[in-house]
């Protein structure tokens, strides 16, 4: 990780301590126990700070546009998602978009392998009884936001975290950077061909199965809604066939 | 040799002679205005533009007196390697897999010739693998490597009949060139490897017919190789890569590949054209020439370009879209050349005057191609823990986006490695390269089963030879 990166982040945030946890491909995370606005009176109380830092092989103008765009997007979706039914995703404290910076609620932990992500999780045994709940919740989840019009734009492993509800893991989707609103069959279809993808290069060996549990639970999220549920299928038969079809020469 | 049966071969000009008939494109005369023809007229062979100085190293039929024994030194010279990495994780292949199971006993080495025919390029090469694992210090060692490239008109593609037709008139010749270069007879060969695909139906044919003759003459297993990963193979074995990410960006191809599980698994492509299919075709909008080949051409162009005009921007997840980008900017381009004042882009609305220039939309349309290449590598790198990145294929080549690569390497304290023309554009030494490392863990092909395929995807593939 690199360290002109952590000091620029830290000069947009004087005199708040961040400490860095991860790099993703296009922000670095930090967390930190200041509330941009309020006094915390909860001792230990973390929050994500998500910083999106200028990438130096872009043009400027490109990046200043792609980091603006993203991170208002990001915010407004956050937004527009935090306590809809059934849809778990971290609650937005503050914006800053110009800069890059999003102030987050804190979510998941560390397990044994990292981060608590979904792809962490699924990467630490072969099979675990509940993998298949899990799988079939985000389904589930990622059905809901689609019926609300919204579309993820990079369903992965790794952007679906797990929270600890007791004893049980919960999921929570994260990083809607490239998240954008439309009804459009075509885009939800895209958004699932996209996860399918992920799923069968991150797990490899048990693609299959991850991919019928998640098809599953995004059947059921569909609840009554079979007619919708059918459309988005067709299409997604189709842009697979697409993807798998593309003449390839070269 | 029988040359009986084969009247066409005896018939056949020397190299030297046929280079001298050799057609070329008719000279180029600028159909365009202003300030292209200027960069147009110096993309010429004879020029010693010192842009130009490194292209006269590429091995194409013009030249062969430039081809050389490509010798130890000479193939650690193309690594364009900008290593970062202080931890030593780069310091070679080592695999576990046993590759000398099907040794032929008292003898030390092993020997391919690879036949390279998937789009308009004709490559030949014969590599020789010494026992046991490669390594660092037990590296592939290139014996020859000749291409001829088929050059259409400015502002024409290749057709695949052409070009079909082009690599049946010069098989026979590329190989024996190439056998000549490399001083290798025919007894010493071990194994004869072809494209199998992806590729264009019909240049990959008369390559596999070609194949097939040579087997049947002389006797030797055939062995049908995935040109992706022939790239991929290629390129690990050139720079010592050990487990990177792969980017494969050529004319028909764009995926960000990554190893596991004993596959190239592709975790992020196209969703419609390849990124040298997307720079190809503005190149013939813009009737720039096809020689030594568009992305070149744009490349030079590019440079000379500074006013960055905003262009969709289309990433998908891991996978990304260039057609809607080409369809947007030649709009430009014609917008451009017919003096569509209207376009608010391009025309100043109260001079109407251009603001813009066809170098311009050169550099808009590279800077924005590699950045969403650039962005999807980092998002596979990030998801795969690795930090470093291979680039292979023939947009590899482009200097341009080896340094957006490194810049965004850098930040991530990784290692990119990148070769150069030899290797990035296709040739035949990759394919007898990858066909002799299936050939040495015991893959064997029926003559029946010799056939080519337009589609083959690279995950398709059984890496047996990694663990």
């Amino acid at each position: 990780m690199s360290d002109h990166l952590v000091e620029l982040a830290k000069s947009h945030l004087t005199n708040i301590p961040v400490s860095l946890i991860s790099q993703g491909a296009e922000s670095l995370i930090f967390t930190t126990t200041t509330h941009p606005y309020m006094e915390t009176s909860d001792e230990g109380q973390q929050y994500i700070v998500k910083f999106r830092p200028p990438k130096k092989y872009r043009h400027p103008q490109l990046d200043a546009q792609l980091t603006k765009r993203r991170t208002l997007a990001e915010a407004r979706l956050l937004q527009r998602l935090y306590g809809a039914d059934g849809i778990s995703v971290p609650s937005i404290i503050a914006v800053d978009a110009r800069n890059g910076i999003l102030w987050l609620e804190y979510i998941g932990q560390q397990i044994e392998n990292g981060v608590s992500s979904l792809k962490n999780y699924l990467w630490l045994e072969d099979s675990k009884a509940d993998y298949e709940s899990l799988l079939r919740a985000v389904g589930d989840m990622i059905a809901r936001l689609h019926q609300m019009g919204i579309v993820h734009g990079d369903l992965t492993t790794s952007n679906v975290m797990l929270q600890k509800h007791g004893s049980q893991w919960a999921p929570c989707l994260i990083d809607f950077g490239l998240g954008f609103t439309s009804d459009l069959v075509e885009d939800k279809a895209v958004d699932l061909y996209v996860l399918e993808r992920a799923i069968l290069s991150t797990h490899p060996v048990h693609s299959d199965n991850y991919n019928s549990w998640l098809m599953e639970g995004y059947k059921k999220g569909y609840g009554k809604d079979q007619g919708k549920f059918k459309q988005v299928m067709k299409r997604y038969e189709d842009v697979r066939m697409r993807g798998r079809k593309r003449s390839m020469l070269g | 040799m029988s040359s009986t049966r084969h009247q066409d071969t005896k018939e056949l000009p020397s190299y030297e002679e046929a280079l001298q008939e050799h057609e070329r494109p008719p000279p180029y005369t600028p159909p365009l205005t202003g300030s292209i023809m200027a960069s147009i007229t110096r993309l010429s062979r004879d020029d010693p533009d010192p842009i130009y100085e490194d292209l006269n190293n590429v091995v194409d039929s013009t030249d062969f007196a430039d081809v050389d024994h490509y010798n130890y030194d000479v193939l650690s010279n193309a690594v364009r390697d900008v290593s970062l990495d202080t931890d030593g994780s780069s310091k070679g292949i080592v695999t576990m897999v046993n590759l000398d199971q099907y040794a032929k006993p008292g003898k030390h080495t092993y020997t391919a010739i690879g036949l390279e025919g998937s789009a308009n390029k004709l490559g030949v090469g014969i590599i020789r693998h010494n026992l046991g694992p490669l390594s660092q210090e037990n590296r592939a060692q290139v014996l020859s490597n000749v291409r001829d490239t088929y050059i259409t008109p400015p502002g024409e593609g290749f057709l695949p009949r052409d070009t079909a037709r082009h690599h049946r008139n010069w098989v026979v010749r590329l190989i024996k060139r190439s056998m000549e270069e490399a001083g290798v007879s025919r007894e010493e060969l071990d194994c004869i490897c072809f494209t199998k695909g992806p590729g264009m139906g019909a240049p990959l044919q008369s390559v596999v017919i070609a194949a097939r003759a040579l087997s049947q003459l002389w006797d030797l297993p055939l062995i049908g190789v995935n040109h992706c990963i022939g790239h991929i193979e290629m390129g690990r074995e050139i720079t010592g890569a050990d487990n990177p990410v792969v980017l494969y960006v050529s004319g028909g191809n764009t995926q960000v590949i990554a190893y596991s599980n004993q596959r190239y698994r592709i975790f992020g492509e196209t969703l419609d054209i390849a990124i040298g299919n997307c720079l190809d075709r503005f190149a013939r909008t813009l009737k720039i020439p096809n020689y030594p080949s568009p992305g070149y051409n744009i490349e030079q162009l590019a440079k000379k370009g500074s006013n960055y005009i905003e262009l969709p921007y289309t990433v998908k997840g891991m996978d990304l879209s260039m057609s809607g980008i080409l369809a947007y900017i030649d709009q430009l381009a014609n917008d451009l050349f017919k003096g569509n004042t209207s376009n608010k882009v391009i025309f100043n609305q109260e001079t109407k005057e251009a603001q813009i220039t066809v170098e311009d939309l050169c550099f808009s349309l590279q800077e924005t191609l590699f950045a969403m290449l650039v962005e999807i590598t980092e998002r596979a790198m990030a998801h795969v823990n690795t930090n470093q990145v291979l680039i292979v294929g023939g947009v590899g080549c482009n200097e341009r986006l080896q340094k957006m690569m490194e810049d965004m390497v850098l930040d991530r304290k990784g290692s990119i490695y990148a070769t150069d023309e030899r290797f990035c554009i296709d040739n035949g030494i990759m394919i007898a390269h990858a066909g002799l490392l299936e050939f040495r863990m015991g893959k064997r092909f029926e003559l029946k089963d010799t056939v080519c395929t337009q589609k083959f995807r690279t995950d398709e593939v059984l890496v047996s030879w990694r663990d």
